[in-house]
C-alpha cells in the first residue's frame, strides 16, 4: 500500500478513507469465501498422491502465505515508527499482530492435520516447520512485550525493535526448504520455472488466498478505527480530569 | 545528521550485522538443522556408532520393497542415485509410502543396514488431477518426481487428460 | 452426501481443518467488532458529557 501512505498518515485521513473502503473490502472477502469454499470442498479434482487430502492445502499455503506478508508488513511499520515516529504506523503494528498470530496459527496446525495422514507424523522437528513455529513465538513476544510496559510507548519501542530483529527469520522460513533437508516440500507456488500446481487446483487456492487477503486488511482496518476511537476517548478523559 | 536519520542509519546497520550473525550461525549449525543425511553423507562419514539415532533420507529404490520371512518385517533400500542404503522396518508403512517415493526413515545402524523405528513418507511439490498425471506420463513429458511446472507452462496437458467436471 | 463428508477416508483430518480456520477467524472478526462498539459508544458518551459541560 505504498502508494496512498500519505493518505493514511493523519489518523483523521485514515478514518475517513478505511469508511470509504471497509464496505468494498467486506464484500470481496464474503464473494471470495463463498466462491473460494465452493471450488476447494466441491469443484476440484483430487490429487494424483495425496487424493482429497489436498483440500487442505486450500486453507494451509494462503494462511501460511499470510504469516510471512503480515510480519514484514509489520516490520515495515514498526521500523517507520521507529524511525520517523509515526503514530499511525506504530498503531498499524500493534493490530496487525493479533491477525497474523492467528494466521501462523493455522498453518501449523493445518500443516499438522495434513501431515499425519500425508507423512505419518503430526511434527517433525525439520527447519520449515521449527523456523515457522518460531514465527509464532515471534508474533506472541510482539503482542506480550506491547502490554509489558507501564508506560506505552517503551511497550511500542521495545515490541517494534523484537519485531524488526525477527524480520531475519523471514528469508529462513522461506528457502529453509532449499538450504537443508528438510520432510517438507519445496515450494510449490513461488518457484523458479512457474507453479507446479495443476490450474484447476491454482483457482481455489488463489480464491481462498483474496480472501484471507480480504479478511485480514478487514479485521485490520475495524481494529485500527477501534483503537484510534479509544485514544480519542481516553484524550476527552483526560480534559475532563484534568479540565 | 538529524535524528531521524541517525536512526534510520542505526535501524539498517543493526539489521544489515544480525543478518550477518544469523548467517554465520546458520552455516556454522549446518549438521544439526539438516532434517535427515542422503546415503552418500552417510558414506562418507567414516563410523556411525551403534547407539547414534540417525535419520537418512531419499528415495524407495525401485524393486526394492519385500517383505522379510517373518512376514511383519518390511525390507526396503534408500537411494539418491548415487549411493543406497538397506532398511529393516517392522510396521505400517505410510500410506504414501511406494517405490520410487521420498522417504525419511530414523533408526540406528547395524552395520551397513538401518533398523527403523519410524518410517515417514515425503511428498513431492506438484499438485494435479490422477488423470493429468497418467496423461503426463504416457506421453513421456514427465518422470514421477520432476517438477511439472514445465510440463503444465507449455500446455502439456492433452484435452484428453482434462479432468472430467464430476469429481 | 455420506461420501462427499467422508472425503476419501480422510474426512478427519480435512473437517477439523477447515472447522478450526472457521472458528478461529470467526472469533477474532467478533472480538474486533465488539471493541470497535465499545469504543464508539464510549466516545458517544464522552462527547455528550463534554457538550453537557460546556452548556454549563
Amino acid at each position: 500500500m505504498a502508494f496512498n501512505i500519505n493518505a493514511f498518515a493523519n489518523p483523521k485521513r485514515f478514518m475517513w478513507l478505511s469508511a470509504l473502503l471497509l464496505p468494498w473490502v467486506a464484500v470481496i472477502t464474503v464473494l471470495a469465501t463463498a466462491a473460494g469454499l465452493y471450488f476447494a470442498l466441491f469443484d476440484s479434482p483430487v490429487d494424483y498422491q495425496q487424493g482429497e487430502t489436498v483440500r487442505i492445502m486450500y486453507i494451509h499455503v494462503p494462511a501460511a502465505t499470510m504469516s510471512i506478508a503480515i510480519y514484514v508488513s509489520m516490520a515495515i511499520a514498526s521500523a517507520m515508527g521507529l524511525i520517523w515516529k509515526h503514530p499511525l504506523s506504530d498503531l498499524a503494528a500493534k493490530c496487525m499482530s493479533p491477525i497474523g498470530a492467528a494466521f501462523t496459527f493455522l498453518a501449523l496446525i493445518t500443516g499438522s492435520l495434513w501431515g499425519k495422514p500425508m507423512w505419518g507424523t503430526w511434527w517433525v522437528w525439520d527447519a520449515r516447520l521449527t523456523s515457522e513455529l518460531l514465527l509464532l513465538f515471534l508474533y506472541m513476544g510482539h503482542m506480550a512485550l506491547l502490554n509489558a510496559f507501564d508506560d506505552p510507548s517503551r511497550g511500542t519501542k521495545s515490541a517494534g525493535i523484537l519485531c524488526i530483529v525477527g524480520v531475519i527469520n523471514v528469508p529462513i522460513i522461506k528457502f529453509s526448504v532449499d538450504w537443508w533437508n528438510t520432510l517438507h516440500q519445496p515450494a510449490s507456488l513461488m518457484k523458479s520455472g512457474g507453479p507446479a500446481i495443476h490450474p484447476d487446483m491454482l483457482l481455489p487456492l488463489g480464491l481462498m488466498w483474496l480472501c484471507f487477503m480480504g479478511y485480514f486488511v478487514l479485521v485490520l482496518f475495524i481494529r485500527m478505527r477501534s483503537e484510534i476511537i479509544a485514544s480519542k476517548v481516553r484524550a476527552l478523559r483526560l480534559r475532563q480530569v484534568h479540565g | 545528521m538529524k535524528r531521524k536519520t541517525r536512526r534510520l542509519y542505526m535501524v539498517l546497520v543493526g539489521l544489515c550485522a544480525l543478518g550477518a550473525v544469523a548467517a554465520i550461525v546458520l552455516a556454522a549449525l549446518e549438521d544439526d538443522i539438516v532434517f535427515f543425511f542422503s546415503p552418500t553423507e552417510i558414506m562418507e562419514k567414516d563410523v556411525i556408532p551403534a547407539d547414534q539415532r540417525i535419520r537418512i533420507g531419499g528415495l524407495v529404490e525401485s524393486g526394492s520393497v519385500t517383505k522379510a520371512a517373518d512376514g511383519v518385517t518390511n525390507l526396503f533400500s534408500v537411494t539418491d542415485m548415487a549411493n543406497t542404503i538397506e532398511v529393516q522396518y517392522k510396521g505400517i508403512l505410510p500410506d504414501l509410502f511406494r517405490e520410487g517415493q521420498g522417504v525419511v526413515t530414523e533408526g540406528y545402524f547395524q552395520g551397513k543396514t538401518l533398523l527403523a523405528d519410524e518410517v515417514l513418507a515425503k511428498h513431492d511439490e506438484n499438485y494435479m488431477p490422477p488423470e493429468v498425471a497418467e496423461a503426463l506420463k504416457k506421453s513421456g513429458k514427465w518422470k514421477e518426481g520432476e517438477p511439472i511446472s514445465e510440463a503444465l507452462k507449455n500446455g502439456h496437458v492433452p484435452d484428453d487428460a482434462k479432468p472430467a467436471k464430476e469429481y | 452426501m455420506a461420501e462427499f463428508f467422508e472425503m476419501g477416508g480422510h474426512g478427519a483430518y480435512i473437517w477439523p481443518c477447515y472447522g478450526i480456520t472457521a472458528l478461529l477467524l470467526i472469533t477474532l472478526l467478533a472480538t474486533s467488532v465488539k471493541s470497535l462498539s465499545k469504543s464508539k459508544k464510549d466516545l458517544l458518551v464522552m462527547e455528550q458529557l463534554s457538550q453537557k459541560e460546556s452548556k454549563i
